[in-house]
Protein backbone atom coordinates (compact mmCIF):
# COMPACT_ATOMS: atom_id res chain seq x y z
CA UNK A 1 0.00 0.00 0.00
CA UNK A 2 1.35 3.37 -0.92
CA UNK A 3 0.19 6.83 0.16
CA UNK A 4 1.77 9.71 -1.76
CA UNK A 5 1.46 13.43 -1.03
CA UNK A 6 -2.02 12.99 0.43
CA UNK A 7 -4.04 15.82 1.94
CA UNK A 8 -7.66 15.62 2.98
CA UNK A 9 -10.20 18.36 3.69
CA UNK A 10 -13.53 18.01 5.43
CA UNK A 11 -16.13 20.52 4.28
CA UNK A 12 -18.91 21.46 6.69
CA UNK A 13 -22.50 22.00 5.53
CA UNK A 14 -21.78 25.73 5.81
CA UNK A 15 -18.91 25.35 3.38
CA UNK A 16 -16.07 25.75 5.85
CA UNK A 17 -13.00 23.68 5.09
CA UNK A 18 -11.07 21.79 7.71
CA UNK A 19 -7.78 20.20 6.75
CA UNK A 20 -7.52 16.85 8.53
CA UNK A 21 -4.45 15.48 6.73
CA UNK A 22 -1.49 17.29 5.22
CA UNK A 23 1.04 15.84 2.79
CA UNK A 24 1.09 12.24 4.02
CA UNK A 25 3.64 9.84 2.53
CA UNK A 26 3.62 6.23 3.65
CA UNK A 27 4.35 2.69 2.45
CA UNK A 28 2.93 -0.37 4.14
CA UNK A 29 4.62 -3.67 3.33
CA UNK A 30 2.93 -7.10 3.31
CA UNK A 31 2.55 -8.66 6.77
CA UNK A 32 3.66 -5.54 8.62
CA UNK A 33 2.10 -4.83 12.02
CA UNK A 34 1.79 -1.07 12.40
CA UNK A 35 0.43 0.97 15.29
CA UNK A 36 -0.99 4.36 14.42
CA UNK A 37 -0.93 6.74 17.37
CA UNK A 38 -1.75 10.41 17.96
CA UNK A 39 -4.09 12.62 19.97
CA UNK A 40 -7.83 13.02 19.31
CA UNK A 41 -8.21 14.93 16.07
CA UNK A 42 -4.70 14.22 14.79
CA UNK A 43 -6.06 12.50 11.67
CA UNK A 44 -5.76 8.79 12.52
CA UNK A 45 -9.29 7.77 11.56
CA UNK A 46 -9.25 9.96 8.44
CA UNK A 47 -6.07 8.25 7.29
CA UNK A 48 -7.65 4.85 7.96
CA UNK A 49 -10.66 5.75 5.82
CA UNK A 50 -8.37 6.68 2.94
CA UNK A 51 -6.87 3.18 2.95
CA UNK A 52 -10.03 1.47 1.68
CA UNK A 53 -11.55 4.19 -0.47
CA UNK A 54 -14.19 5.16 2.09
CA UNK A 55 -12.91 8.65 1.32
CA UNK A 56 -10.73 9.86 -1.58
CA UNK A 57 -7.75 12.21 -1.06
CA UNK A 58 -8.30 15.92 -1.77
CA UNK A 59 -4.72 15.93 -3.07
CA UNK A 60 -2.24 13.13 -3.83
CA UNK A 61 -3.14 9.46 -4.18
CA UNK A 62 -3.42 6.13 -2.38
CA UNK A 63 -2.55 2.89 -4.16
CA UNK A 64 -3.48 -0.55 -2.83
CA UNK A 65 -1.65 -3.42 -4.59
CA UNK A 66 -1.22 -1.08 -7.55
CA UNK A 67 -4.88 0.03 -7.64
CA UNK A 68 -5.54 3.71 -7.11
CA UNK A 69 -8.42 4.43 -4.73
CA UNK A 70 -9.59 7.45 -6.73
CA UNK A 71 -10.55 5.26 -9.70
CA UNK A 72 -14.21 4.37 -9.04
CA UNK A 73 -13.88 1.04 -10.89
CA UNK A 74 -11.30 -0.12 -8.34
CA UNK A 75 -13.43 0.61 -5.31
CA UNK A 76 -14.90 -2.86 -4.73
CA UNK A 77 -11.63 -4.68 -5.32
CA UNK A 78 -9.95 -2.33 -2.82
CA UNK A 79 -12.67 -2.90 -0.23
CA UNK A 80 -11.95 -6.61 -0.53
CA UNK A 81 -8.22 -6.05 -0.10
CA UNK A 82 -8.53 -3.73 2.90
CA UNK A 83 -10.72 -4.87 5.80
CA UNK A 84 -11.91 -2.40 8.44
CA UNK A 85 -12.90 -2.95 12.07
CA UNK A 86 -14.25 -0.16 14.26
CA UNK A 87 -14.42 0.71 17.94
CA UNK A 88 -17.92 -0.36 18.84
CA UNK A 89 -18.60 -4.06 18.21
CA UNK A 90 -22.36 -3.44 18.39
CA UNK A 91 -22.26 -1.35 15.23
CA UNK A 92 -20.61 -3.98 13.09
CA UNK A 93 -22.60 -7.13 13.65
CA UNK A 94 -25.20 -7.41 10.87
CA UNK A 95 -26.71 -10.85 11.48
CA UNK A 96 -28.11 -12.55 14.58
CA UNK A 97 -26.11 -15.77 14.26
CA UNK A 98 -22.31 -15.81 14.28
CA UNK A 99 -21.83 -17.79 11.05
CA UNK A 100 -24.35 -15.69 9.16
CA UNK A 101 -22.53 -12.56 10.20
CA UNK A 102 -19.15 -13.88 9.09
CA UNK A 103 -20.68 -15.17 5.83
CA UNK A 104 -22.23 -11.80 4.99
CA UNK A 105 -19.19 -10.53 3.07
CA UNK A 106 -18.31 -13.72 1.18
CA UNK A 107 -21.99 -14.18 0.20
CA UNK A 108 -21.91 -10.80 -1.47
CA UNK A 109 -18.90 -11.91 -3.51
CA UNK A 110 -21.10 -14.59 -5.08
CA UNK A 111 -18.92 -17.49 -3.92
CA UNK A 112 -20.13 -21.10 -3.89
CA UNK A 113 -21.81 -22.39 -0.74
CA UNK A 114 -18.94 -24.75 -0.08
CA UNK A 115 -16.35 -21.96 -0.40
CA UNK A 116 -18.37 -19.69 1.89
CA UNK A 117 -18.57 -22.36 4.58
CA UNK A 118 -14.88 -23.03 4.26
CA UNK A 119 -14.06 -19.36 4.68
CA UNK A 120 -16.40 -18.98 7.65
CA UNK A 121 -14.78 -21.90 9.43
CA UNK A 122 -11.25 -20.77 8.64
CA UNK A 123 -11.96 -17.22 9.75
CA UNK A 124 -13.60 -18.27 13.01
CA UNK A 125 -10.66 -20.54 13.74
CA UNK A 126 -8.18 -17.73 13.03
CA UNK A 127 -9.84 -15.51 15.65
CA UNK A 128 -10.10 -18.31 18.20
CA UNK A 129 -13.85 -18.86 17.85
CA UNK A 130 -13.88 -22.31 16.30
CA UNK A 131 -17.22 -24.01 16.89
CA UNK A 132 -19.11 -20.79 17.64
CA UNK A 133 -20.91 -20.97 14.24
CA UNK A 134 -24.45 -21.30 15.61
CA UNK A 135 -24.11 -18.94 18.54
CA UNK A 136 -26.50 -15.97 18.72
CA UNK A 137 -24.34 -12.86 18.27
CA UNK A 138 -25.91 -11.07 21.23
CA UNK A 139 -24.90 -13.85 23.61
CA UNK A 140 -21.23 -13.06 22.98
CA UNK A 141 -18.98 -10.89 25.13
CA UNK A 142 -17.60 -7.62 23.77
CA UNK A 143 -14.26 -9.22 22.94
CA UNK A 144 -15.97 -12.12 21.19
CA UNK A 145 -18.16 -9.76 19.14
CA UNK A 146 -15.11 -7.79 18.13
CA UNK A 147 -13.45 -11.04 17.05
CA UNK A 148 -16.53 -11.95 15.02
CA UNK A 149 -16.18 -8.57 13.30
CA UNK A 150 -12.53 -9.38 12.54
CA UNK A 151 -13.57 -12.83 11.26
CA UNK A 152 -16.10 -11.17 8.94
CA UNK A 153 -13.31 -9.00 7.56
CA UNK A 154 -10.75 -11.74 7.03
CA UNK A 155 -13.35 -14.00 5.41
CA UNK A 156 -12.89 -11.72 2.39
CA UNK A 157 -9.21 -12.70 2.41
CA UNK A 158 -7.86 -9.16 2.67
CA UNK A 159 -4.19 -8.26 2.42
CA UNK A 160 -4.66 -5.44 4.90
CA UNK A 161 -6.68 -5.14 8.08
CA UNK A 162 -7.23 -1.69 9.56
CA UNK A 163 -8.63 -1.46 13.09
CA UNK A 164 -9.79 1.82 14.58
CA UNK A 165 -9.42 1.55 18.38
CA UNK A 166 -10.80 -2.01 18.45
CA UNK A 167 -10.06 -2.50 22.15
CA UNK A 168 -11.35 0.81 23.54
CA UNK A 169 -14.62 -0.65 24.81
CA UNK A 170 -13.37 -4.05 25.90
CA UNK A 171 -12.47 -5.50 29.25
CA UNK A 172 -9.03 -6.84 30.02
CA UNK A 173 -9.71 -10.32 28.74
CA UNK A 174 -11.26 -9.00 25.50
CA UNK A 175 -8.29 -6.73 24.91
CA UNK A 176 -5.78 -9.54 25.33
CA UNK A 177 -7.82 -11.76 22.96
CA UNK A 178 -7.86 -9.16 20.20
CA UNK A 179 -4.17 -8.34 20.44
CA UNK A 180 -3.24 -12.02 20.30
CA UNK A 181 -5.38 -12.51 17.19
CA UNK A 182 -3.84 -9.49 15.47
CA UNK A 183 -0.30 -10.73 16.08
CA UNK A 184 -1.17 -14.10 14.65
CA UNK A 185 -2.84 -12.64 11.56
CA UNK A 186 0.23 -10.61 10.80
CA UNK A 187 2.79 -13.33 11.55
CA UNK A 188 1.09 -16.48 10.38
CA UNK A 189 -1.17 -15.25 7.59
CA UNK A 190 0.95 -12.37 6.37
CA UNK A 191 -1.90 -9.87 6.65
CA UNK A 192 -0.71 -6.27 7.14
CA UNK A 193 -2.31 -4.97 10.32
CA UNK A 194 -2.81 -1.27 11.04
CA UNK A 195 -3.90 -0.77 14.64
CA UNK A 196 -5.13 2.65 15.74
CA UNK A 197 -4.76 2.98 19.48
CA UNK A 198 -4.39 5.39 22.39
CA UNK A 199 -2.55 2.81 24.44
CA UNK A 200 1.24 2.96 24.21
CA UNK A 201 1.33 -0.50 25.76
CA UNK A 202 -0.62 -1.79 22.76
CA UNK A 203 1.53 0.18 20.34
CA UNK A 204 4.60 -1.58 21.72
CA UNK A 205 3.27 -4.87 20.30
CA UNK A 206 3.65 -3.54 16.76
CA UNK A 207 6.80 -3.70 14.63
CA UNK A 208 6.45 -0.11 13.54
CA UNK A 209 4.81 2.89 15.16
CA UNK A 210 3.54 5.88 13.20
CA UNK A 211 2.85 9.06 15.15
CA UNK A 212 0.42 11.60 13.73
CA UNK A 213 -0.06 15.15 14.93
CA UNK A 214 -2.05 17.95 13.36
CA UNK A 215 -2.67 15.84 10.24
CA UNK A 216 1.02 15.12 9.60
CA UNK A 217 3.25 12.14 10.20
CA UNK A 218 5.64 13.33 12.91
CA UNK A 219 7.52 10.08 13.49
CA UNK A 220 7.78 6.67 11.93
CA UNK A 221 9.79 4.51 14.27
CA UNK A 222 10.34 1.13 15.89
CA UNK A 223 8.93 0.31 19.35
CA UNK A 224 12.47 0.41 20.74
CA UNK A 225 12.70 4.07 19.81
CA UNK A 226 9.46 4.84 21.62
CA UNK A 227 11.44 5.13 24.83
CA UNK A 228 13.89 7.57 23.29
CA UNK A 229 10.99 9.83 22.42
CA UNK A 230 9.15 9.93 25.71
CA UNK A 231 9.38 13.70 26.07
CA UNK A 232 8.01 14.23 22.55
CA UNK A 233 5.10 11.87 23.23
CA UNK A 234 4.35 13.65 26.49
CA UNK A 235 4.57 17.05 24.85
CA UNK A 236 2.15 16.06 22.10
CA UNK A 237 -0.27 14.65 24.67
CA UNK A 238 -0.04 11.11 23.27
CA UNK A 239 1.00 9.62 26.56
CA UNK A 240 3.68 8.20 28.67
CA UNK A 241 4.27 4.63 29.71
CA UNK A 242 3.75 4.07 33.44
CA UNK A 243 7.27 2.72 33.63
CA UNK A 244 8.72 5.96 32.21
CA UNK A 245 6.77 8.04 34.74
CA UNK A 246 8.10 5.89 37.55
CA UNK A 247 11.67 5.96 36.23
CA UNK A 248 11.60 9.76 36.11
CA UNK A 249 10.28 10.03 39.62
CA UNK A 250 12.98 7.73 40.99
CA UNK A 251 15.66 9.62 39.03
CA UNK A 252 14.51 12.90 40.60
CA UNK A 253 15.21 11.42 44.03
CA UNK A 254 18.70 10.28 43.19
CA UNK A 255 17.99 6.76 41.92
CA UNK A 256 18.44 6.96 38.17
CA UNK A 257 17.46 3.74 36.38
CA UNK A 258 19.59 2.76 33.37
CA UNK A 259 18.43 4.19 30.03
CA UNK A 260 17.77 0.81 28.38
CA UNK A 261 14.94 0.00 30.76
CA UNK A 262 11.97 -1.03 28.60
CA UNK A 263 9.69 -3.59 30.24
CA UNK A 264 8.27 -4.02 33.73
CA UNK A 265 10.69 -6.94 34.19
CA UNK A 266 13.66 -4.68 33.41
CA UNK A 267 12.45 -2.35 36.14
CA UNK A 268 12.01 -5.27 38.55
CA UNK A 269 15.54 -6.55 37.81
CA UNK A 270 17.00 -3.12 38.40
CA UNK A 271 15.21 -2.65 41.73
CA UNK A 272 16.21 -6.16 42.83
CA UNK A 273 19.86 -5.30 42.14
CA UNK A 274 19.72 -3.10 45.25
CA UNK A 275 18.84 -6.04 47.49
CA UNK B 1 -28.03 12.78 46.79
CA UNK B 2 -28.20 9.52 48.64
CA UNK B 3 -28.93 6.72 46.19
CA UNK B 4 -30.25 3.35 47.28
CA UNK B 5 -31.06 0.29 45.21
CA UNK B 6 -33.26 -2.32 46.83
CA UNK B 7 -33.59 -5.87 45.46
CA UNK B 8 -33.20 -4.53 41.96
CA UNK B 9 -33.72 -7.03 39.14
CA UNK B 10 -33.92 -6.52 35.43
CA UNK B 11 -34.90 -9.08 32.82
CA UNK B 12 -34.61 -8.34 29.12
CA UNK B 13 -36.98 -10.08 26.69
CA UNK B 14 -39.22 -11.39 29.45
CA UNK B 15 -40.87 -14.72 28.67
CA UNK B 16 -38.88 -15.29 25.50
CA UNK B 17 -36.58 -18.22 24.86
CA UNK B 18 -33.41 -16.17 25.25
CA UNK B 19 -34.56 -14.33 28.37
CA UNK B 20 -31.63 -12.38 29.83
CA UNK B 21 -31.40 -11.72 33.54
CA UNK B 22 -29.29 -8.57 33.37
CA UNK B 23 -29.52 -7.72 37.08
CA UNK B 24 -30.39 -10.04 39.94
CA UNK B 25 -31.36 -8.79 43.39
CA UNK B 26 -28.94 -5.92 43.52
CA UNK B 27 -28.76 -4.05 46.82
CA UNK B 28 -26.53 -1.01 46.87
CA UNK B 29 -26.14 2.24 48.79
CA UNK B 30 -24.24 5.18 47.37
CA UNK B 31 -23.83 7.93 49.97
CA UNK B 32 -24.28 11.52 48.89
CA UNK B 33 -21.13 12.90 47.28
CA UNK B 34 -19.59 9.46 46.77
CA UNK B 35 -17.36 8.83 43.76
CA UNK B 36 -18.06 5.27 42.70
CA UNK B 37 -16.57 3.08 39.96
CA UNK B 38 -18.75 0.29 38.56
CA UNK B 39 -16.55 -2.46 37.15
CA UNK B 40 -16.91 -5.91 35.65
CA UNK B 41 -16.47 -7.74 32.37
CA UNK B 42 -18.44 -6.87 29.25
CA UNK B 43 -21.99 -8.12 29.60
CA UNK B 44 -21.90 -8.21 33.42
CA UNK B 45 -24.70 -5.62 33.77
CA UNK B 46 -22.76 -2.40 34.38
CA UNK B 47 -24.63 -0.27 31.86
CA UNK B 48 -28.00 -1.73 32.87
CA UNK B 49 -27.27 -0.84 36.50
CA UNK B 50 -26.47 2.80 35.80
CA UNK B 51 -29.41 3.08 33.43
CA UNK B 52 -31.60 2.26 36.40
CA UNK B 53 -29.89 4.88 38.54
CA UNK B 54 -30.23 7.36 35.68
CA UNK B 55 -34.00 6.64 35.56
CA UNK B 56 -33.71 5.55 31.94
CA UNK B 57 -35.28 2.12 32.46
CA UNK B 58 -37.85 0.73 34.81
CA UNK B 59 -36.79 -2.21 36.96
CA UNK B 60 -38.46 -5.58 36.40
CA UNK B 61 -38.52 -5.86 40.18
CA UNK B 62 -37.13 -3.87 43.09
CA UNK B 63 -36.81 -0.18 43.84
CA UNK B 64 -34.54 2.80 43.32
CA UNK B 65 -34.49 5.65 45.87
CA UNK B 66 -33.02 9.15 45.65
CA UNK B 67 -32.83 10.80 49.10
CA UNK B 68 -35.56 8.42 50.23
CA UNK B 69 -37.91 9.17 47.32
CA UNK B 70 -38.76 6.16 45.23
CA UNK B 71 -38.05 6.98 41.60
CA UNK B 72 -38.84 3.55 40.18
CA UNK B 73 -42.49 4.26 40.97
CA UNK B 74 -43.57 6.53 38.15
CA UNK B 75 -46.76 7.85 39.76
CA UNK B 76 -45.57 11.18 41.11
CA UNK B 77 -44.46 12.73 37.83
CA UNK B 78 -43.67 16.17 39.27
CA UNK B 79 -41.14 14.92 41.80
CA UNK B 80 -39.58 12.64 39.23
CA UNK B 81 -39.17 15.54 36.85
CA UNK B 82 -37.39 17.57 39.52
CA UNK B 83 -35.03 14.69 40.30
CA UNK B 84 -34.41 13.98 36.63
CA UNK B 85 -33.16 17.51 36.16
CA UNK B 86 -30.49 16.82 38.76
CA UNK B 87 -29.05 13.85 36.88
CA UNK B 88 -26.42 14.19 34.17
CA UNK B 89 -25.90 11.07 32.07
CA UNK B 90 -23.09 10.46 29.60
CA UNK B 91 -23.88 7.64 27.20
CA UNK B 92 -21.35 5.11 26.05
CA UNK B 93 -21.82 6.22 22.47
CA UNK B 94 -21.49 10.00 22.11
CA UNK B 95 -23.51 9.96 18.87
CA UNK B 96 -26.56 9.12 20.97
CA UNK B 97 -26.59 12.50 22.64
CA UNK B 98 -25.49 14.99 20.01
CA UNK B 99 -28.52 17.02 18.97
CA UNK B 100 -27.48 20.28 17.38
CA UNK B 101 -25.67 21.50 14.28
CA UNK B 102 -22.80 23.26 16.03
CA UNK B 103 -20.73 22.38 19.09
CA UNK B 104 -21.80 25.56 20.89
CA UNK B 105 -25.51 24.99 20.28
CA UNK B 106 -25.25 21.38 21.28
CA UNK B 107 -23.76 22.20 24.68
CA UNK B 108 -26.32 25.03 25.14
CA UNK B 109 -29.24 22.73 24.36
CA UNK B 110 -29.73 21.36 27.89
CA UNK B 111 -29.40 24.62 29.84
CA UNK B 112 -31.71 26.37 27.32
CA UNK B 113 -34.25 23.61 27.84
CA UNK B 114 -34.12 24.28 31.58
CA UNK B 115 -35.25 27.82 30.82
CA UNK B 116 -32.07 29.59 31.90
CA UNK B 117 -31.42 33.12 30.59
CA UNK B 118 -29.25 33.37 27.46
CA UNK B 119 -26.32 34.99 29.28
CA UNK B 120 -26.23 32.27 31.93
CA UNK B 121 -26.41 29.60 29.22
CA UNK B 122 -23.47 31.15 27.41
CA UNK B 123 -21.43 31.25 30.61
CA UNK B 124 -22.14 27.62 31.22
CA UNK B 125 -21.15 26.61 27.68
CA UNK B 126 -17.87 28.51 27.96
CA UNK B 127 -17.07 26.94 31.35
CA UNK B 128 -18.03 23.44 30.22
CA UNK B 129 -15.91 23.66 27.07
CA UNK B 130 -12.95 24.89 29.06
CA UNK B 131 -13.41 22.09 31.58
CA UNK B 132 -13.19 19.36 28.92
CA UNK B 133 -10.38 21.06 26.99
CA UNK B 134 -12.29 22.20 23.91
CA UNK B 135 -11.27 25.50 22.37
CA UNK B 136 -14.32 27.71 21.81
CA UNK B 137 -12.70 29.71 19.00
CA UNK B 138 -11.49 26.58 17.24
CA UNK B 139 -14.49 24.24 17.39
CA UNK B 140 -17.43 26.28 18.78
CA UNK B 141 -19.01 26.88 15.39
CA UNK B 142 -18.06 23.56 13.84
CA UNK B 143 -20.45 20.67 13.31
CA UNK B 144 -20.01 18.03 16.04
CA UNK B 145 -20.28 15.34 13.40
CA UNK B 146 -17.15 16.53 11.62
CA UNK B 147 -15.06 16.24 14.78
CA UNK B 148 -12.92 13.25 15.61
CA UNK B 149 -14.32 10.53 17.86
CA UNK B 150 -12.41 11.75 20.91
CA UNK B 151 -13.42 15.37 20.39
CA UNK B 152 -17.06 14.33 19.99
CA UNK B 153 -16.85 12.59 23.36
CA UNK B 154 -15.66 15.83 24.89
CA UNK B 155 -18.62 17.69 23.38
CA UNK B 156 -21.03 15.14 24.85
CA UNK B 157 -19.38 15.43 28.27
CA UNK B 158 -19.41 19.25 28.13
CA UNK B 159 -23.13 19.15 27.33
CA UNK B 160 -23.74 17.04 30.44
CA UNK B 161 -21.58 19.27 32.66
CA UNK B 162 -23.36 22.40 31.43
CA UNK B 163 -26.51 21.08 33.14
CA UNK B 164 -24.63 21.33 36.47
CA UNK B 165 -26.10 18.05 37.71
CA UNK B 166 -26.03 16.85 41.32
CA UNK B 167 -25.59 13.28 40.20
CA UNK B 168 -23.19 12.57 37.35
CA UNK B 169 -23.39 9.19 35.64
CA UNK B 170 -20.69 8.36 33.10
CA UNK B 171 -20.68 5.24 30.92
CA UNK B 172 -17.09 4.50 29.84
CA UNK B 173 -15.98 8.13 29.82
CA UNK B 174 -12.33 7.20 29.15
CA UNK B 175 -12.94 5.07 26.04
CA UNK B 176 -11.59 6.75 22.93
CA UNK B 177 -9.90 9.60 24.77
CA UNK B 178 -6.21 10.29 24.23
CA UNK B 179 -3.72 10.53 27.09
CA UNK B 180 -4.23 14.27 27.50
CA UNK B 181 -8.00 13.82 27.50
CA UNK B 182 -7.77 11.10 30.13
CA UNK B 183 -5.58 13.20 32.38
CA UNK B 184 -7.90 16.14 31.93
CA UNK B 185 -10.91 14.00 32.80
CA UNK B 186 -9.25 12.63 35.93
CA UNK B 187 -8.41 16.17 37.09
CA UNK B 188 -11.86 17.41 36.17
CA UNK B 189 -13.64 14.66 38.10
CA UNK B 190 -11.42 15.25 41.13
CA UNK B 191 -12.11 18.98 40.98
CA UNK B 192 -15.87 18.95 40.50
CA UNK B 193 -16.24 16.23 43.04
CA UNK B 194 -14.30 18.25 45.62
CA UNK B 195 -15.89 21.60 44.85
CA UNK B 196 -19.50 20.62 44.24
CA UNK B 197 -19.76 17.43 46.29
CA UNK B 198 -21.39 15.70 43.36
CA UNK B 199 -22.31 12.05 43.47
CA UNK B 200 -20.39 10.55 40.57
CA UNK B 201 -20.90 7.03 39.26
CA UNK B 202 -18.73 5.84 36.43
CA UNK B 203 -18.57 2.62 34.48
CA UNK B 204 -15.09 1.87 33.23
CA UNK B 205 -12.37 -0.63 32.43
CA UNK B 206 -9.64 1.93 33.12
CA UNK B 207 -8.61 0.92 36.63
CA UNK B 208 -5.29 2.68 36.17
CA UNK B 209 -7.05 6.04 36.03
CA UNK B 210 -9.89 5.56 38.49
CA UNK B 211 -8.43 3.65 41.44
CA UNK B 212 -6.55 6.65 42.86
CA UNK B 213 -9.70 8.72 42.32
CA UNK B 214 -12.72 6.85 43.67
CA UNK B 215 -13.91 6.09 47.18
CA UNK B 216 -15.92 3.04 46.33
CA UNK B 217 -15.71 0.26 43.77
CA UNK B 218 -18.50 -2.11 42.80
CA UNK B 219 -17.81 -5.19 40.69
CA UNK B 220 -20.65 -6.88 38.85
CA UNK B 221 -20.58 -10.49 37.76
CA UNK B 222 -23.46 -11.94 35.73
CA UNK B 223 -25.83 -9.30 37.03
CA UNK B 224 -24.96 -9.68 40.70
CA UNK B 225 -22.71 -7.65 42.93
CA UNK B 226 -19.56 -9.74 43.35
CA UNK B 227 -17.56 -7.11 45.24
CA UNK B 228 -18.19 -3.84 46.98
CA UNK B 229 -15.49 -1.90 48.81
CA UNK B 230 -12.62 0.56 48.79
CA UNK B 231 -10.13 0.49 45.88
CA UNK B 232 -7.36 -0.93 48.05
CA UNK B 233 -9.57 -3.81 49.15
CA UNK B 234 -10.38 -4.47 45.49
CA UNK B 235 -6.68 -4.94 44.64
CA UNK B 236 -6.51 -7.61 47.35
CA UNK B 237 -9.75 -9.31 46.31
CA UNK B 238 -9.37 -12.89 45.11
CA UNK B 239 -12.01 -12.53 42.36
CA UNK B 240 -10.04 -9.85 40.52
CA UNK B 241 -8.85 -12.01 37.60
CA UNK B 242 -12.06 -14.01 37.35
CA UNK B 243 -14.01 -10.82 36.61
CA UNK B 244 -11.58 -9.86 33.81
CA UNK B 245 -10.51 -6.67 35.58
CA UNK B 246 -7.43 -5.04 34.11
CA UNK B 247 -4.54 -5.22 36.52
CA UNK B 248 -2.89 -1.79 36.46
CA UNK B 249 0.77 -1.76 35.36
CA UNK B 250 1.86 -0.49 38.81
CA UNK B 251 0.10 -3.38 40.52
CA UNK B 252 1.78 -5.83 38.14
CA UNK B 253 5.12 -4.24 38.98
CA UNK B 254 4.57 -4.44 42.73
CA UNK B 255 3.42 -8.05 42.50
CA UNK B 256 6.51 -8.98 40.50
CA UNK B 257 8.70 -7.29 43.12
CA UNK B 258 6.95 -9.11 45.92
CA UNK B 259 7.48 -12.43 44.16
CA UNK B 260 11.18 -11.65 43.96
CA UNK B 261 11.23 -11.22 47.73
CA UNK B 262 11.26 -7.41 47.83
CA UNK B 263 9.22 -6.27 50.85
CA UNK B 264 6.74 -3.89 49.20
CA UNK B 265 2.99 -3.58 49.50
CA UNK B 266 1.16 -4.59 46.32
CA UNK B 267 -2.06 -2.66 46.86
CA UNK B 268 -0.71 0.76 45.85
CA UNK B 269 -3.16 3.13 44.18
CA UNK B 270 -1.45 4.72 41.24
CA UNK B 271 2.04 5.72 40.20
CA UNK B 272 2.66 8.36 42.87
CA UNK B 273 2.18 5.90 45.67
CA UNK B 274 4.18 3.20 43.88
CA UNK B 275 7.05 5.66 43.45
CA UNK B 276 7.03 6.45 47.16
CA UNK B 277 7.00 2.79 48.21
CA UNK B 278 9.85 1.91 45.85
CA UNK B 279 11.86 4.96 46.89
CA UNK B 280 11.54 4.01 50.53
CA UNK B 281 12.80 0.57 49.73
CA UNK B 282 15.72 1.86 47.65
CA UNK B 283 16.70 4.36 50.34
CA UNK B 284 16.53 1.67 53.02
CA UNK B 285 18.69 -0.70 50.96
CA UNK B 286 21.30 1.93 50.15
CA UNK B 287 21.64 2.84 53.82
CA UNK B 288 22.53 -0.73 54.80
Amino acid sequence: MEVRGVSYCYISPKGERFKALKDINLRIRPGEFIALIGVNGSGKSTLAKLFNAMIIPSKGWVRVNGLRTDVPAHKWEIRKLVGMVFQNPENQIVASIVEEDVAFGPENLGLSRREILKRVNESLEAVGLKGYNKWPADALSGGQKQRVAIAGSIALKPDYLVLDEPTAMLDCRGRAEILKVLKQLSWKQGISVVLITHSLEEALLAERIILLDGGRIIKDFSPKDLFKNTSLLEELGVGKLPISVLAERLARCGFKPPGNLVTLDDMVDWICSFA
Amino acid sequence: MFIRLENLSCIYRTGMLQEVQALQNVNLELPSGCLTAVLGETGSGKTTLIQHIGMLVKPTAGRVYFDGVEVSNRKNKKILQVIRQKIGYLFQNPYHQILEATVFEDIAYGPLGQGLPRQEVENRVVCAMEAVGLDLAEVGERSPFLLSGGQLRRVALAAVLALEPEVLILDEPFAGLDHRGRKLLVNLLTKIHRERRLSIILVTHSLEEVLPLVQKTVVLEKGRIAFEGAPRELLNWEGFQRCALCLPAVTQLMQKLERRGIPVRTDVLGLDEAGEVILNYLKGSSDD
